[in-house]
């Protein structure tokens, strides 16, 4: 394992070895991860993992080529670079491909979170108490598969023959319980999560809080409900939907016209009540950074302001490509094998938010989606139609009721903008792709259609549960 | 690629601790991905990557160290601190590694003299870059050929040639090279303010020679008349109904409905619905389905899985009896549940999991005509487009691409929108239609933050009632 800086050293190098006439950027990274599960108070796997390596861009008479490599050795890199640059002879010329000049000259190398690699014996410890705390949680709660705690430090350095050179480092700590509640029978899952700089700063009471309090709360259910009705979402099913439909914001999209807003920037496409933003500064949170991962500063961008769609993601391409200012901040690369995409940081509705109790009050008949499923499967990212299964409840008289299964909502997505009437003052953020900060949010009336849940089902649960306790 | 003796050291250093067993997987994979976006090619992509994954084993517990800095001293390193971590119940037994075996063909081969098993592949040839730019070029001419309408084309060929070695202290080591190419499409269609998206996608175990029987242009086209059609579409009303699963898509249904929790580390774990019915009756009669990695060139294939166990074909259900699981390594213990050949990866920087290959049902005796014609009220889902699935209570989630109403057993309305929403083991017993016809489908299977290459078969079904969800009914 390499430091930061050795990083940074690495890719001024390969940069500097750019082929004549040639623009050349480097993105070098390294991650390390150690990931530890525990089930029944014992560890069933211990992960570590290293993967280093560079992507580089190659720029000639704007038609760019890339390639990477895990090979680091001077022969490996020169062979990376000798095919991106051929890669770029196929690429049409495009000024929309040519690199980011820096905004600021380059710095030290920024460090979020904390700096040296988890100890096992730590992870595992904490990994264990987490399986006690849920456990604990409730007599219900009769298993927790599994208890999961990590730590991954990434170190990545982007420096470019347009003179950007920058390097960050960055630890994180995750934690997931997954609770198995059980009931006259019946067996629910919820799933607990958390984060911070490190483990120390797991809070693991409240994991193991949030996972047996969602596995509980389904059990009994069977209900069954259609029409069109008023829903809640509770702030998991508002960040899941977020990260759902994040996509519609990319400005690469916008360019090719497959989002529902292309063409509508300036409009209103949202009930008035609603602001939604992107901030890769915030504070403390996971999606923030002080660059992206082409070394562009991150900012804060108002997508949708009181109502009117504003402004779109964009990377450096995308910018350039739809006549925008400049790049938002928001290149986002999965890792070093790929050329940066475009991607949301920490992205939530902002502006005057209602006390989450309130907001259900203010519900006759409806129904509360705890969680949502299948986004991916059952949703269309150009026309923004959704039909997704939701677990949750009733909401009769202005108070959860009933859980509710098998349901599915269907709608579009600038139709539930549009219908938003109340969004909770109970934000937090959830590690779905970078943050995606779920509230309480009311909207609708939504397309809902229940399913029977019948005995036999009921029966059948209970029998495969008790026969894998039991074999 | 690593010589026998890197990967005997590397062993070696793994077994150290006097762990069960201990596993090294080494992998290069070479990739290409070309992508056309409205005509305008976009960078290619060219990626090199390769890598080793140590696993050590004590108790049916695990750690697991990848690095993909192939000097020796990191590779030990890896290997050293998946020894020295080895997760155990009860004290180690010391220098198990000699006398482990599964009691499998050539296994308790041991380290120091491996039988070396190679398979025949067609070798890596990697075609020019332009003919492969061609190829994209011809799916998406070919979509907008389709239609005034159609006003964006998205095509992108992906070419992958994979070189893996595994090697345990149970087995022998297996070898295995190959190539996967797929070409995905996606079409956007737009008319009097509606706008539609179709998709399109084909894959292989083969390299470019997989375009011979599956030509560019049909995908480009498949995509561009789905996106065509779905313009003309309504929102389905939502409700119980009976559903006719047009040929592949049923193989969806099979692999998340029931699949997963076929998988053998849901059930142990007590989180599979199918846990407590091996062996029971619990589909239709006319239901039987298995899962098949030796289907020659399909998208799911391998001479081996990652763990170097022989793919096989298992069955699953047999005329509606739940006969079969998946099982890897791990998930079937020490010999209490047969390797199937299902321990799969998504690569060096991951440990296997028991997942699904080819899943297909198997045809029945139904016409398909006949089948439709049955049915006075009903969906007729022609593709599914994934979904999700809670393996502890069996219920599942699907989107409809593209369906059509039925009415008086004739096709009337094209839909849009509609998801099917139920119960693994109900909808089994749903099943009043088998036909004839059997046609494939390939995707990338998620489990675990792993995706596999996975692909599924089907003839025409139908379900009897199932609850479709769409518009307020």
């Amino acid at each position: 394992m390499i430091g930061a800086g050795e990083l940074r050293s690495l890719a001024r190098s390969v940069a500097g070895s750019a082929p004549p006439a040639c623009d050349v950027e480097v993105f070098a990274s390294q991650v390390t991860d150690t990931t530890v599960r525990i089930q029944d108070q014992e560890v069933q796997s211990l992960e570590f993992s290293e993967s280093c390596g560079v992507g580089i861009r190659v720029v000639r008479d704007s038609r760019l080529g890339f390639a990477s490599t895990v090979d680091l050795s001077r022969a490996g890199l020169g062979r990376a670079m000798r095919q991106a640059a051929q890669n770029a002879r196929f690429a049409p010329s495009d000024h929309a491909h040519d690199l980011p000049q820096p905004r600021r000259a380059g710095s030290a190398v920024c460090r979020t979170g904390r700096a040296g690699p988890a100890r096992p014996d730590e992870l595992i410890r904490r990994g264990l108490e987490l399986e006690r705390l849920t456990l604990a949680a409730h007599p219900e709660i009769v298993q927790v598969a599994p208890a999961r705690i990590g730590h991954e430090i990434s170190q990545v350095a982007v420096v470019s023959s347009t003179g950007v050179d920058a390097a960050w480092e960055r630890g994180q700590a995750y934690a997931t319980a997954s609770a198995l509640a059980q009931r006259d029978g019946a067996a629910e899952t919820g799933l607990g999560f958390g984060y911070g700089s490190g483990v120390e700063d797991l809070n693991l009471p409240l994991v193991a809080a949030e996972a047996a309090v969602r596995a509980r709360r389904l059990l009994g259910g069977g209900q069954t409900l259609s029409g069109m009705f008023p829903i809640v979402l509770d702030p998991l099913a508002t960040a899941r939907f977020l990260k759902a439909f994040a996509r519609a914001f990319s400005g690469r999209a916008a360019s090719e016209g497959t989002t529902p807003f292309s063409g509508l920037a300036g409009e209103r496409v949202a009930a008035d009540c609603v602001t939604l933003v992107d901030d890769g500064r915030l504070a403390g949170e996971l999606g923030s950074a002080q660059m992206d991962d082409e070394g562009v500063p991150r900012q804060r961008t108002v997508l949708i302001g009181s109502g009117r769609l504003l402004s779109f993601l964009h990377n450096t391409e995308s910018a350039a490509r739809t006549g925008a200012p400049g790049s938002t901040g928001n290149a986002r690369r999965t890792d070093f094998r790929g050329l940066p995409g475009i991607g949301a940081t920490n992205l939530f509705f902002d502006g005057k938010p209602g006390e989450p109790a309130d907001i259900i009050g203010r519900v006759g008949h409806g129904v509360y989606a705890l969680d949502v499923k299948g986004l991916h499967a059952g949703h269309n990212s150009v026309t923004s139609d959704f039909s997704v299964g939701i677990s949750g409840h009733v909401i009769r008289h202005g108070e959860i009721a009933e859980p509710i299964r098998q349901t599915v909502i269907s709608a579009d997505l600038l139709t539930l903008l549009d219908s938003v009437q109340a969004i909770g003052s109970d934000r937090r953020f959830y590690p779905l792709d970078n943050a995606m900060g779920g509230a309480t949010l009311l909207a609708g009336p939504v397309a809902v259609t229940g399913g029977q849940v019948t005995a036999e089902r009921q029966a059948r649960t209970r029998a495969a549960y008790e026969g894998a306790k039991n074999p | 690629m690593l010589d026998d003796e890197d990967i005997e050291m590397i062993l070696c250093a793994a077994l150290r601790t006097g762990p069960d067993w201990a596993e090294v997987f080494a992998e290069t994979r070479c990739t290409v991905r070309i992508t056309s976006v409205g005509r305008r090619l976009e960078p290619i992509i060219a990626s090199t990557d390769r890598g080793v994954g140590i696993r050590v084993v004590r108790d049916g517990r695990y750690s697991y160290a990848y690095t993909n800095t192939l000097t020796r001293e990191s590779m030990l390193s890896a290997a050293a601190a998946a020894a020295s971590a080895a997760p155990a119940r009860a004290p180690a037994a010391p220098a198990a590694a000699a006398s482990a075996g599964t009691g499998e063909p050539g296994g308790a081969g041991g380290v120091a003299t491996p039988a070396t098993h190679r398979v025949r592949a067609a070798g890596y040839r990697e075609p020019p870059m332009a003919d492969q730019i061609a190829l994209v070029r011809r799916a998406e001419d070919a979509a907008w050929q389709q239609g005034a309408a159609v006003r964006q084309v998205t095509v992108s060929h992906l070419g992958q040639y994979q070189e893996t070695v595994v090697v345990s202290s149970l087995g022998p080591l297996a070898r295995h090279h190959g190539n996967r190419t797929r070409m995905l499409a996606q079409a956007v269609a737009a008319r009097d303010g509606i706008v539609q998206r179709g998709l399109a996608s084909r894959g292989a175990r083969l390299g470019t020679e997989f375009y011979a029987d599956v030509t560019p242009e049909s995908i480009g086209a498949e995509a561009a008349c789905q996106a065509l059609r779905l313009l003309d579409a309504d929102r389905i009303a939502g409700g119980e109904m009976a559903v006719v699963l047009g040929a592949g898509s049923g193989g969806v249904l099979l692999h998340e409905a029931c699949g997963h929790g076929l998988e053998a580390d849901a059930i142990a774990r007590g989180r599979s619905v199918f846990a407590a019915t091996q062996g029971r009756h619990i589909g239709s009669g006319l239901f039987s389905a298995v899962d098949d990695a030796t289907l020659p060139g399909a998208w799911g294939s391998a001479a081996w899985d990652d763990e170097g166990t022989s793919a096989e074909r298992t069955v699953l259900f047999d005329q509606g009896r739940q006969v079969g699981l998946l099982t890897d390594r791990l998930s079937a213990g020490h010999g209490s549940l047969r390797l199937t050949g299902n321990g799969r990866r998504q690569s060096y920087a991951h440990a296997p999991q028991p997942r699904m290959t080819n899943t297909l049902i198997l045809p029945g005796p139904d016409d398909p005509r006949a089948v439709l014609e049955d049915v006075p009220h009903g969906l007729y889902a022609v593709g599914l487009s994934g979904g999700e699935v809670d393996p502890v209570t069996g219920e599942f989630l699907f989107g409809v691409t593209e369906g059509y109403l039925i009415e008086n057993g004739r096709l009337t309305r094209r839909v849009r929108g509609a998801t099917l929403i139920g119960n693994g083991p109900e909808t089994l017993g749903c099943i009043d239609a088998v036909c004839t016809d059997t046609e494939m489908r390939q995707g990338m299977c998620g489990k675990s933050g792993q995706w596999v290459a996975t692909a599924f078969g089907s003839p025409t079904l139908r379900l009897r009632r199932i609850t479709v969800g769409g518009a307020a009914g």
